[in-house]
């Protein structure tokens, strides 16, 4: 029962990712700030984070030949971060992240966050999920 | 200090005959419900200040003569000072923190139950749940309200608030806190239309010791007194997108 | 705009995410954000299906009362409603969560809306960013199905709201001592009186401003709306709500909407501060800089005008 449960929450998280990566953030719709047909995925180095409401953002230094610069990534809010275990001080200076996004529509160096894999492997959801709009 | 203070403000109740029954919960707890405000000019200058065009001359209402900044804390005030007209938290239509919003110039709403208390603000629908007898969550964490958990010291309404950001100020003059602010407030009912509100400020990045600020609180005695709105940021948001 | 996934897809993730939800539990000792409910007499996922059950069960005595013999409403609470995103049944996309229509009369779970206001609320999705993305207030009934997470405290003088949840920190204070209305003051969420028919609180709440948007299609109303809510208690763990929208400026009949409120049985639902406006300039920006505008609201006689020219271009 447990390994089928267990199952059923990889595939859940799976399609959670999928239909969630393009978008579907609620009350503001972030479609219009965010393209939702393209999905980056972005490993860079942590330079500060503002873990902060409405939305907390983590802005690190990428440094891949396409993608090179300081990007900014949206979050959920602060406060739906820490219920859900996350803490301010998990994503500290200097570490190393990956986060699934999207961009900016405006071409700025922003992406709305998704997937976000911590310096200490765990891999924790940044954006909202339906329960939370 | 503070329990004199509140003892006092008990016993003057008694000997100068305003022996009035104090309004109880059922819970045997003074009730604070009920619409209050602030009447005094702490809004532009907590410490003494003289009138100048638009601002009214003020009392301070702390109880030093003088806050007792650190040294190397004086130039911001005073560079605060230079550019409130901007930079004030309150001039940007900014959440005002604790206890600022006690003494803004808009009136604010108790409810309170025996497990907590929610106070309701007029200005930009600012609002604290005041959770009893329970813990602050683990920080660091930055509200603008801060995080308020309470306890009662007799008919003392005690409010113990920490985890603020370092962006608020304590009035439009620019005295200011950093982020290590704690606070803790006592609200004591005395007599049915009068709280004595007092708020003891602990901020030893800033100041060289606690100081504390008192107050009554007056109940809105209108009989259609009620909580409207002041939605600061939104007459904001549209004037700039007229221009 | 987004491409949808396939229907097969959709429909297959469907399920594994309704499991998952039904399974949900905390991770690590912390608070489950997508809130944990107990199973209830009526069924919320399909908001018409609900609003019938409700209505059956409504007459029976209130499973909670105050002193006074009230339904007690206090406690926290989640809606279970994504119809901020449209009023009417839309599917599950890349952009929606999705559900039912939350319309349950008419019976059709169509909004009843004039041709000219159907046109118009098409022009608004796409001139307009939503009202809460500048933290701007939802409205008497938008507040209760934009934001997510509630506090409801409550004693004989008062109905007292307080929200979190994208929506710029909410509240409501709803007198139910029976006081007349204030005058001519316009507030975003109007101003609310509640009142007693049996154990249904009724909430009609006038003045409002019209400055917000119903849903994310664009719908609206004027400031001559009439908006009259409906709470009652169907168990200890559920609250029916519903409103009805009266706005001959805009619909061709009033149209009411319903869905359920869950008792939040987590641990640890507290209602903390969400600060909006103080954080969001850069957040403001992306929406200005693809051309977005706030929402300005529209009067009645604003919504005439509209209407007669609309007429006249059908000529």
């Amino acid at each position: 029962m447990k390994r089928k449960l267990l199952t059923i929450r990889l595939v859940a998280f799976s399609c959670f990712s999928m239909l969630l990566s393009q978008g579907g953030y609620g009350h503001h719709s972030v479609a219009v700030g965010f393209d939702m047909n393209t999905e980056f995925v972005l490993t860079g180095t942590i330079k500060g984070m503002d873990f902060i409401n409405p939305h907390a953002r983590m802005f690190f230094e990428v440094v891949s030949e396409s993608n090179a610069g300081t990007w900014t990534v949206w979050f959920s809010s602060a406060n739906n971060l820490f219920r859900r275990g996350w803490r301010a001080d998990d994503l500290p200076v200097g570490a190393t992240v990956t986060v699934s996004g999207f961009p900016a529509r405006d071409g700025s160096l922003e992406i709305y966050g998704g997937e976000t894999t911590l310096p200490d492997g765990r891999v924790l959801f940044g954006g909202n999920r339906p329960g939370e709009r | 200090m503070k329990g004199i203070i509140s003892i006092t403000a008990s016993l003057i109740v008694a000997p100068c005959g305003w022996a009035q029954e104090l309004p109880r919960m059922g819970d045997g707890r003074p009730d604070l419900r009920g619409i209050w405000q602030a009447v005094n000019s702490a809004a532009w200058n907590i410490e003494d200040h003289s009138a100048e065009l638009g601002i009214p001359a003020g009392q301070g209402i702390i109880e030093e003569t003088q806050l007792p900044y650190l040294a190397n804390a004086i130039p911001k005030r005073e560079e605060n000072y230079r550019n409130r007209l901007t930079e004030d938290p309150e001039a940007k239509c900014f959440m005002v923190g604790v206890p600022r919003i006690t003494y803004m110039p808009y009136p604010f709403q108790i409810m309170q139950t025996a497990n907590q208390v929610t106070i309701l603000y007029e200005y930009i629908h600012t609002f604290r749940n005041i959770y009893i007898n329970s813990e602050h969550p683990p920080g660091p964490i930055q509200w603008w309200m801060g995080d308020s958990r309470a306890h009662w010291e007799g008919d003392t309404f005690v409010v113990d608030v920490v985890h603020f950001t370092d962006q608020t100020w304590f009035d439009r003059s620019g005295n200011y806190h950093s982020a290590d602010l704690h606070v803790t407030e006592r609200y004591t009912l005395s007599g049915p239309d009068h709280i004595l509100y007092e708020a003891t400020i602990e901020d030893p990045q800033i100041f060289s010791r606690p100081w504390t600020l008192s107050m009554p609180l007056y109940r809105r005695k209108e009989e259609n007194a009620q909580i409207l709105e002041y939605e600061c940021y939104a007459y904001l948001q549209t004037t700039s997108e007229d221009q | 705009m987004a491409q949808p996934h396939s229907k097969k897809t959709v429909k297959i993730c469907a399920w594994f995410i309704a499991v998952f939800l039904l399974s949900a539990k905390v991770v690590s000792g912390q608070s489950n954000t997508l809130g944990s409910f107990e199973d209830s007499i009526c069924q919320d996922n399909d908001h018409a299906i609900f609003h019938a059950c409700a209505l059956e069960v409504a007459t029976l005595e209130p499973s909670i009362q105050t002193e006074e013999g009230r339904p007690d409403f206090s406690g926290y609470w989640r809606r279970r409603a994504w119809i901020f995103e449209d009023f009417q049944a839309h599917p599950v996309t890349a952009d929606d969560f999705g559900g039912t229509s939350g319309v349950v009369d008419p019976p059709d779970g169509l909004v009843p809306i004039q041709p000219w206001a159907a046109e118009k609320s098409r022009e608004n999705v796409e001139i307009f960013m939503h009202h809460n993305g500048a933290c701007l207030l939802s409205g008497p009934a938008g507040t209760m199905y934009m934001t997510s997470r509630f506090q409801f405290l409550q004693d004989d003088q008062h109905l007292i709201m307080v929200g979190e949840q994208l929506t710029a920190h909410p509240y409501r204070i709803i007198p139910l001592d029976g006081r007349p209305h204030i005058g001519d003051i316009a507030m975003w969420n109007g101003d609310p009186r509640g009142h007693w028919e049996q154990n249904t609180l009724i909430i009609n709440s006038p003045n409002q401003n019209a400055k917000h948007l119903l849903d994310q299609r664009g719908r609206f109303i004027t400031n001559e709306a009439r908006v009259t809510e409906r709470m009652s208690l169907v168990d200890q763990n559920t609250i029916h709500y519903s409103a009805t929208f009266d706005d001959p400026n805009v619909y061709t009949r009033p149209f009411t909407i319903a869905f359920a409120f869950r008792r939040e049985i987590d641990g640890n639902p507290e209602i903390w501060e969400e600060a909006c406006y103080e954080n969001n300039e850069d957040q403001m920006r992306l929406f200005l800089n693809n051309g977005y505008k706030i929402y300005p609201g529209i009067t009645s006689e604003e919504a005439r005008q509209l209407k007669t020219d609309w007429e006249r271009r059908q000529l």
